[in-house]
């Protein structure tokens, strides 16, 4: 049995017990929401995996829009020494739609270098280029490099200021990439309890919250309006990642396929069905019209009818097909093409920090989702009410319990909080 | 054979990713009105990583049971055929993993998983063009950690060592950089950088595996392999030790046992070899097949030859790969036919595959057929391949005299 065919054996017999634990573990390495868990064999890359994007005019500089985009669902800080970077062998990729076609008009992409030094000493900075496409012509709009993650007082000190020097200025559109706090919040440990309610119907808090204490990698770009240039002030955004093609017969060559992508929220998990994630992975938003069915008919709707009788619409359901597929009129509509973009009409002005509603244009607060999305915008609670049939007469006060993040926002760009450290440790318990 | 150590940690992964992969539902339908068949589905995935990390094949039928079950309750699902795919892969029943992962890819044809099972099954079944063709379906339609290492085996298989390293480098990108997968994938480079001969390179890689999971078997045993091939062979009985008392694998006990043998100590050797073969039987028990492996072992170890022969021929019945001719041959020859055992060893290189014992197995074949020219070639070709093999070759001894 020395040099045998060991074949399929592998994995089941080199692993240790020990190992089991580094598997199955807590924690979410099985995440989930928005996109934190996806198409089967996608949540064997997490860097490849875009979890949330948000669109926003920016609070403190309204002549520009906001976009994050982030990869690597469930980064815990304190997992030393296995620290997340952005892939050196992927290509990340964020999109804009000026017309309303779905075809992307503006492209921004990003190539990540190699660690310095072996990740496990915490080596985690990353050079970078990202380059602005338009028109066909592609130009750099940054050398930069990555912060590092946010490690503890002592690998990383004063980790506010390393985020800040990693914010770049190119011609007017600001750049951060790196590791921050995930900005997302839900209660996912009881939406897979069978859509479990902690209190009521969950609009009255009492849920907990899955994401609090973990990271993401975050690619954050603030862009002057100036320069969007979109029909009716509308934008479509989408967010992907590609990865190097191989054939057996070649050597590693030219060309990429897309292997993810992200436009609004909870889209991947809630309406495309598992036997179609990987086309919908590798597929342009141009051609979701294939995917309108499951929009129309959610399954979703039927479950929450049969679990909590909720009422809520089952068929014809226009009313999504128009909050992820082609914009709410008198809103962000772009036209007739179906396509899974965040829409952000950015002709409507922020609202005042007193009057955001978590629950955005649902709440009557049209400066939130779908109409964009903000980092603290509940897009968990939004879609329960939504998929129960709110545009469509039948309110009903669902939600997880869980209305905001587990940290405040920065004022300021890149918006999402600073990572927590890994020796703070907040998931941790303190032995006595 | 480094080749087949890397065939079993690729298909490894392949099922066993695959397995938890495809058995991670949504919320949508995760409590969609099936609730039973899912939680079938998740009984089977508990079960599977477990198995994976015990390397226990007890847990084989049980991963069966809770799979047909779901089968029976949702039959429309391609899910549990996939499952029950990986699961006669893992058991080395690669014809009836052929039919469940084709019976999955016609209910869904879209998943690109199931074209990395149909090109595993394909391949230990020695069918190289179909095999080939579907990892690159796979890595057409989802380029990631599993089809990256995927496609490094099938360049590995073709002797193209430069482009196996090169989609390894990939699969390592590709995976989480935690635990498991991480070390898996460093591991798989680890074996490729040795067997190209770059022992430094390759050390740094088991090491890098050996930080993300402490005590990784495959990562120890790599470590070892590496001091055997600086020709220390007491350096690496430590390592060996170690892998061999971590994982339940039956080849790390025999290379404990080889090497513990080659170092003198034949007490440790015997219980080592007879650790091996208890966890083959084991294995065989649970339904796994394993003719060409224990053939090859006794082979290998001098014994039995006959009845390994037997083994041999069956085993390559089911199993008509490379590996299933490499086997045969060296049964054939060890058993003095050597000219069934030229014919069965020159379709066991066929690809072209850079594997020293199959070149010098070749070697002794010819040689035995008096070609003296063809043997020397084929044994030049071993030495340049790895100049420490010759030194302390397998025993060429024919156990029973060459009758042509």
């Amino acid at each position: 049995m020395k040099k045998i065919i060991t074949v399929a054996v592998g994995l089941a017999t080199v692993a240790s017990a020990a190992l089991a634990a580094a598997v199955v573990g807590p924690g979410p390495s099985a995440g989930v929401a928005s996109s934190h868990r996806e198409a089967p064999l996608i949540a064997e890359d997490p860097s490849a995996d875009n979890t949330d994007l948000y669109a926003f005019r920016s609070p403190d500089r309204p002549d520009s829009v906001t976009i994050i985009s982030n990869w690597i669902p469930g980064e815990d800080p304190a997992a030393g020494p296995n620290y997340y970077t952005f892939s050196p062998s992927a290509r990340y990729n964020i999109y804009i739609d000026r017309n309303g076609d779905a075809r992307p008009d503006i492209t921004y992409r990003f190539r990540f270098g190699r660690t310095a030094g072996p990740l496990f000493l915490g080596n985690t900075v990353q050079k970078y280029t990202a380059t602005r496409t338009e028109n066909g012509k592609t130009r750099v709009l940054a050398w930069a490099k990555t912060p590092p993650n946010n490690i503890g007082p002592r690998a990383t000190p004063d980790y506010r200021a390393l985020a800040a020097n990693a914010v770049v200025d190119a011609k007017g559109t600001k750049v951060f990439a790196g590791q921050r706090d995930d900005a997302f919040f839900g209660d996912i440990g009881a939406i897979f309890d069978l859509l479990a309610f902690r209190k009521g119907t969950g609009a009255e808090g009492g849920g907990k919250d899955f994401f609090a204490g973990y990271a993401v990698h975050s690619i954050a770009l603030q862009i002057p309006i100036a320069d969007l240039k979109a029909k009716n002030s509308t934008i479509g955004v989408w967010s992907s990642t590609d990865r190097l093609n191989v054939t057996v017969a070649g050597k590693v060559r030219k060309g990429w396929s897309q292997v993810s992508r992200i436009g609004n929220p909870l889209v991947n998990e809630v309406v495309v069905p598992t036997k179609f994630k990987d086309l919908w992975n590798r597929s342009q938003p141009v051609n979701d019209k294939q995917f309108a069915g499951p929009v129309l008919t959610p399954i979703l709707a039927k479950l929450m009818n049969d679990l909590y009788k909720v009422n809520a619409p089952e068929t014809n359901r226009d009313d999504l097909v128009a909050v992820f597929g082609t914009g709410v009129q008198g809103l962000n509509y772009t036209g007739p093409t179906v396509a899974d973009l965040l829409r952000l009409n950015y002709s409507i002005p922020v609202t005042p920090s007193d009057k955001v509603n978590r629950l955005g244009v649902i709440g009557g607060d049209n400066g939130g989702f779908p109409n964009g999305r903000r980092l603290a915008d509940d897009v968990v609670d939004a879609a329960e009410q939504v998929m129960a049939g709110f545009l469509k007469g039948n309110k009903v006060p669902l939600g997880d319990g869980v209305n905001t993040g587990d940290v405040p926002a920065l004022g300021f760009f890149p918006y999402q909080a600073d990572p927590a450290s890994g020796f703070a440790n907040t998931k941790g318990q303190q032995k006595p | 054979m480094r080749t087949l150590t890397a065939v079993a940690l690729a298909t490894a992964l392949a099922a066993g990713v695959l397995l938890g992969g495809v058995l991670r539902e949504d919320p949508a339908e995760a409590a969609a009105p099936n609730v039973a068949a899912t939680r079938a589905l998740q009984e089977a995935a508990e079960l599977q990583l477990q198995a994976r990390a015990t390397g226990n094949p007890e847990l084989y039928p049980r991963i069966e049971a809770a799979l047909r079950r779901a089968l029976r309750l949702d039959p429309e699902s391609a899910a549990p055929l996939r499952g029950l795919a990986a699961v006669a892969a893992s058991r080395h029943r690669f014809s009836e993993s052929l039919e469940l992962a084709e019976a999955a890819w016609k209910l869904e044809p879209e998943v690109a998983a199931v074209y990395g099972l149909i090109g595993d099954a394909n391949l230990e079944l020695g069918r190289y063009r179909r095999a080939f063709a579907a990892f690159d379906r796979l890595a057409a339609l989802k380029p990631s950690a599993s089809s990256y290492a995927r496609t490094s085996y099938a360049r590995e298989l073709r002797g193209d060592m430069r482009g196996a390293i090169a989609a390894m480098r990939l699969a390592v990108d590709a995976s989480a950089p935690t635990g498991e997968p991480a070390a898996w994938t460093r591991t798989l480079l680890g074996n490729l950088l040795l067997s190209d001969r770059q022992p430094l390179a390759a050390r740094r890689s088991y090491r890098e595996a050996l930080l993300f999971v402490p005590g990784y078997p495959a990562g120890l045993a790599g470590l070892g392999e590496v001091e055997l091939a600086r020709g220390n062979i007491r350096g690496a009985l430590p390592f060996l030790r170690r892998a061999a008392r971590a994982g339940a694998a039956p080849e790390f006990a025999a290379l404990l046992g080889d090497t513990a043998a080659r170092a003198g100590l034949e007490a440790e050797a015997r219980r080592a070899w007879r650790e091996a073969e208890e966890l083959e039987r084991l294995f065989a028990r649970h339904g796994g097949r394993n003719l060409l492996e224990t053939a090859e072992f006794d082979l290998t170890h001098d014994r039995d030859v006959r009845s390994a022969l037997d083994r041999a021929r069956r085993g390559r019945a089911e199993r008509p790969s490379v590996e299933g001719d490499h086997v045969l041959a060296w049964a054939l020859y060890k058993n003095g036919l050597c000219a069934e055992a030229r014919r069965v060893s020159l379709r066991s290189l066929r690809l072209g595959t850079l594997d020293v014992d199959g070149l010098y197995h070749h070697s002794l074949i010819e040689r035995c057929l008096g070609n003296a020219a063809a043997a020397q070639k084929y044994r030049d070709r071993v030495q340049r391949l790895d100049p420490t093999y010759l030194a302390a070759p397998p025993s060429a001894k024919q156990l029973r005299p060459p009758t042509g």
